[in-house]
């Protein structure tokens, strides 16, 4: 993304004295720093990816150096139309989302009009050593500020959705209702973080130094994103387990379970190596280490201490009876290629639909189409494409989601004909979208033959090859489908 | 969802003229019963008491449900009118199709009680009258209904099977399964479940069932109901037709796909169009006239018993051949059904309790098991046999909980996990569980889950600590196999 330099460097002149002014007290005015967003986004229906349909979102963000605003990157996806409104009431101007990072969960909006950053005040982030004083949540509620008190809990590390990418995350209980939606966690002048999410009443919170980190990196203009461990591991806290693997140093580390979780790549870890260190950092037996500004977190968050896709990291090991020093490299965040792959970016949904059968490919936004529950509510043998590894000749896979009912695919209307993974397609094994359009342009003897997994409800299906174009065209005409097929 | 009607009895009608004869001959079963605990094998629930109704058949002895005398400790009959309690035990229990035959020891039980005659299929509309002991009642009671439907439904007493079924609006209450519904002086069904949340919605087994039962059963063993091992869908689509070389409308249904045994068997193929099971013509939504009622066409291949073959009508490569299937028995796949009488094998070693994997056990889980067991085991147990029948188990077996103490007290994943192999042994039963730990030489016991997840356990350390573990969690035997 395009990064505004010159405004860097004379907008943090100006704000510097606006910053120095908000140290005089507690009673430190937020109204100029606080942006009220108005969100107009795409909603997508992943089991109906031809739908659209406009949502309105609100949230919060911050005023940083560089007349920018930083807030987190949930909402943003799909956006239309962001409008932001400083003050909490008066005008919206229109804004630009200028960075994303999905992974970190952090986004940079712009805004073209000069008035807008009129009389704003750029946040001061906390430092390390400043988390944990008194903490205020702080947001704007009805053209006025609300702030209400917050308890810091503990950091802890948390994992995406569907990866393995970790986060550092602060937990804080506050009673402010609805929050989640970027408001400012602050202390003493500072931020101390936005406010990702909230259950119950525990705010998971962005801490300031997390934000900072990743927002010198990008300046720099070499950001790389956020790197994270693609193994799996075990606690070794089993005296008898470390004892079968004739581990005799002192007690600690982690045993690893799978060396790698990505599919056509080779690990220079092996299966029951035993962790002992990540950079100097000695694991516990709990896979936990003593974070010098954190407290004991899970190892994990070593993929990520001021360390991004691409960096090394050096794992001290127990491997055959010795120790090792290895050099692990860290695989950036995306699980694009995963077997059920998962983007979390703003692409739309991506569909062939092909005699009324509709295709689409077995991804993380297919499945949380089932909810925030999904590993429970949606069919089970997708889920458990989850948990599988990919196969060399099918490292992705596509799911017949359902069937536009027609006279033309008559017969496979029924429940038995949806959620089906489809294997093979005329013939030709079926990995992505395109495959299905490639195989459709070879039919076999006039038919179009439709092969799903073994243990499918329904293993084959058969259409008309030469009646398919037409049928097409009253399917979409009938469903009132622009596009037969969207692809990347 | 349906329930067995344990506690449920239709009353009679009253248009029968034998009625009241015909009641003589409905009993009522009193049962004190004991379920096994699933995940702590060697232990039981308490003792429950239930009752619910049968019916004198030929061979002096009593129709009843399977689930009315499931797990029973002691089995009573009380005869119409009669205050005396008789003992009975099982003579054969069927529970795929929920049907038992009681006997009776002491003399004198059958005296002036007739046995009821067994009729045929109820045609829908007509009118059907239910006699039983509804609700514990010391009274008989009689209901009346019609027959709404004849179809093929599944049976929630062994929850993985359907057979044909016919449905009733008669009044149901709790009570009288096992109890006879009559039409005329004849025996039609056997009332046996009820859907809660419907009205006037009552189910009885059917004849065809009954006596497929009663025949297996004639030469002194239950075999059960055989299987042709294929999965049948509709042959609608006039694509499909024609690529098979049918016209586009007809009759016919499609086998889409097979058992490993049925495929290894060789005589049935995929595309297989069958076009009549026996001397039934098969539609193209797989269905069959069955009496004035279209129900799914596996009701005819539930027609012979073990052995018999089953003469099929096919469309295969294009021509019309004619197949006698040797009809045969699997037991494959009992453990992902509900299982009865047998109490769980198990072998607990050095506190870890071992016990195969089964739908009784996943369901110790709570009643949302499909959402919180884990999937390693809801695979292994539902998906695996069809997806990958050369992988598949013989008998899964899970690390059903570990009884605490220092020489486990390391592991962290102490229960409710599949196992993949112990000091390397793949573990295809709970005989293999025994005898990897049994045969290992190294000075740890290695224990790997499905999930990829491994524990180990000190060998001599495990030794000796089981006697004191089996003691201090009073467990008689170390194993039931």
């Amino acid at each position: 993304m395009k990064i505004k330099t010159p405004f860097f460097l004379l907008a943090g002149i100006f704000t510097a004295s606006a910053v120095v002014s908000s140290q005089d007290g507690p009673d430190t005015s937020w109204q100029l720093s606080i942006v009220d967003f108005d969100i107009t986004r795409n909603d997508f229906n992943f089991r109906v990816p031809w739908d659209k349909r406009a949502q309105s979102t609100r949230k919060l963000g911050a005023v940083i150096n560089g007349n920018e605003i930083v807030t987190t990157a949930r909402g943003l996806a799909n956006h239309t139309l962001v409008r932001l409104q400083k003050g909490g009431r008066g005008r919206w101007h229109t804004g630009q989302v200028e960075w994303i990072d999905y992974q970190a969960n952090l986004a940079i909006v712009g805004v073209d009009d000069p008035a807008f950053w009129e009389g704003t005040a750029p946040v001061r982030l906390a430092k390390v050593n400043e988390l944990k004083g008194k903490l205020q949540i702080v947001r704007w509620r009805s053209g006025n500020i609300e702030q209400r008190a917050a308890e810091f809990s503990r950091f802890t590390v948390a994992d995406a959705n569907f990866n393995q990418a970790p986060r550092i995350e602060m937990k804080a209980s506050s009673e402010m209702e609805g929050a989640g939606r970027g408001e400012l966690l602050v202390s003493g002048g500072r931020v101390v973080g936005l406010v990702a999410s909230k259950a119950g009443s525990t705010c998971s919170v962005i801490p300031a130094p997390f934000i900072n980190s990743v927002l010198e990196q990008r300046v720099s203009d070499d950001y790389k994103g956020l790197g994270y461990f693609d193994f799996i591991w075990q606690p070794a806290s089993n005296p008898a387990t470390t004892k079968y693997f004739e581990f005799s140093g002192q007690t600690g580390g982690v045993l690893l379970i799978k060396p790698t979780a990505r599919p056509g790549t080779t690990s220079p870890l092996k299966l029951h190596d035993i962790i002992l260190a990540v950079d100097g950092f000695p694991i516990d037996i709990q896979g936990d280490y003593l974070d010098p500004d954190y407290g004991h977190v899970v190892m994990e968050y070593l993929a990520c201490r001021n360390k991004w896709a691409g960096d090394t990291v050096q794992l001290k090991i127990w491997r055959d009876g010795k120790e090792l020093e290895i050099d692990y490299v860290l695989p950036k965040a995306d699980f694009t290629s995963n077997l059920v792959t998962d983007r979390p970016d703003d692409a739309e949904p991506t569909y062939v639909i092909a005699g009324g059968l509709v295709f689409v490919p077995l991804s993380a936004e297919f499945l949380s189409s089932w909810g925030t529950n999904w590993q429970r509510t949606a069919p089970f043998r997708l889920v458990h494409y989850n948990n599988q590894k990919a196969k060399e000749n099918q490292p992705s896979l596509v799911v017949l989601s359902l069937v536009l009912p027609d006279r033309y695919n008559i017969g496979y209307q029924k429940r038995n004909s949806q959620n089906l993974v489809i294997d093979s397609a005329n013939g030709k094994q079926i990995s992505k979208l395109n495959d299905v359009i490639e195989a459709i342009k070879t039919p076999q003897d006039g038919f179009h033959v439709f092969e799903f997994k073994k243990g499918s409800s329904m293993e084959k299906i058969i259409l008309d090859a030469e009646a398919m174009p037409e049928a097409n065209q009253r399917i979409a005409k009938r469903y009132g489908i622009a596009r037969l097929q969207k692809l990347k | 969802m349906r329930i067995p009607l344990s506690f449920i009895l239709f009353a009679c009608l009253s248009s029968l003229a034998s009625a009241e004869d015909m009641g003589r001959s409905v009993i009522q079963v009193l049962v004190y019963s004991q379920t096994p605990i699933w995940d702590a094998p060697w232990r039981n629930n308490p003792v429950t008491a239930s009752s619910g109704s049968g019916f004198v058949i030929d061979g002096e002895r009593v129709m009843t449900n399977a689930h009315v005398v499931s797990w029973a400790k002691q089995i009573v009959l009380r005869r119409f009118q009669d205050p005396r309690p008789w003992v009975a035990r099982v003579e054969y229990v069927t529970h795929e199709c929920d049907l038992a035959v009681l006997k009776v020891d002491t003399p004198g039980f059958f005296d002036k009680l007739e046995a009821l005659p067994i009729g045929g299929l109820p045609k829908v509309q007509s009118t059907v009258a239910t006699c039983g002991y509804p609700a514990g009642g010391q009274q008989i009671s009689y209901t009346r209904g019609v027959v709404s439907r004849v179809e093929m439904q599944n049976y929630v007493h062994i929850g993985n099977k359907a057979f044909l079924s016919v449905q009733t609006d008669a009044a149901i209450n709790p009570g009288n399964s096992g109890g006879p519904v009559f039409q005329g002086d004849e025996v039609v069904g056997v009332a046996f479940m009820g859907t809660p949340g419907l009205e006037n919605t009552g189910f009885f087994i059917p004849s065809a069932v009954i006596n497929h039962f009663l025949k297996d059963v004639s030469d002194g063993k239950l075999d059960g109901f055989p299987k042709a091992g294929v999965r049948i869908v509709s042959l609608q689509n006039p694509a499909y037709r024609r690529h098979l070389g049918l016209p586009p409308t007809g009759d016919g249904a499609r086998i889409d796909s097979l058992t490993d045994q049925t495929e290894k068997a060789g005589l049935l193929k995929k595309d297989d169009v069958i076009l009549a099971v026996g001397e039934h013509p098969v539609g193209s939504d797989g269905t069959i006239l069955l009496e004035g009622n279209r129900v799914y066409c596996t009701t005819a291949f539930q027609v012979p018993q073990r052995g018999e073959k089953l003469n099929l009508k096919i469309w295969r490569d294009k021509k019309e051949v004619k197949v006698a299937v040797p009809m045969e028995v699997y037991g494959d796949e009992a453990n992902t059904g509900n299982l009865y009488d047998a109490p769980p094998r198990y072998f607990v070693f050095a506190g870890l309790v071992f016990t195969p994997l089964t739908l009784d056990y996943v369901k110790t889980f709570g009643r949302n098991w499909r959402s919180v067991a884990n999937s390693e085991m809801i695979y292994e147990l539902y998906y695996s046999r069809n997806e990958t029948p050369a992988k598949v188990r013989k008998e899964p077996v899970v690390l059903a909980s570990t009884l605490a103490d220092p020489v486990n007290a390391d592991m962290r994943l102490a229960s409710r996990a599949l196992i993949d192999t112990i000091n390397g042994k793949r573990i295809e039963s709970l005989e293999d569980v025994i005898a990897a730990f049994g045969e290992n030489s190294k000075p740890q016991h290695i224990i790997k889950f499905a999930s990829g997840t491994v524990e180990c356990l000190d060998k001599s350390q495990a030794e000796l600590a089981n006697p004191k573990i089996l003691s201090t969690y009073g467990i008689q035997a170390d194993r039931r196999l």
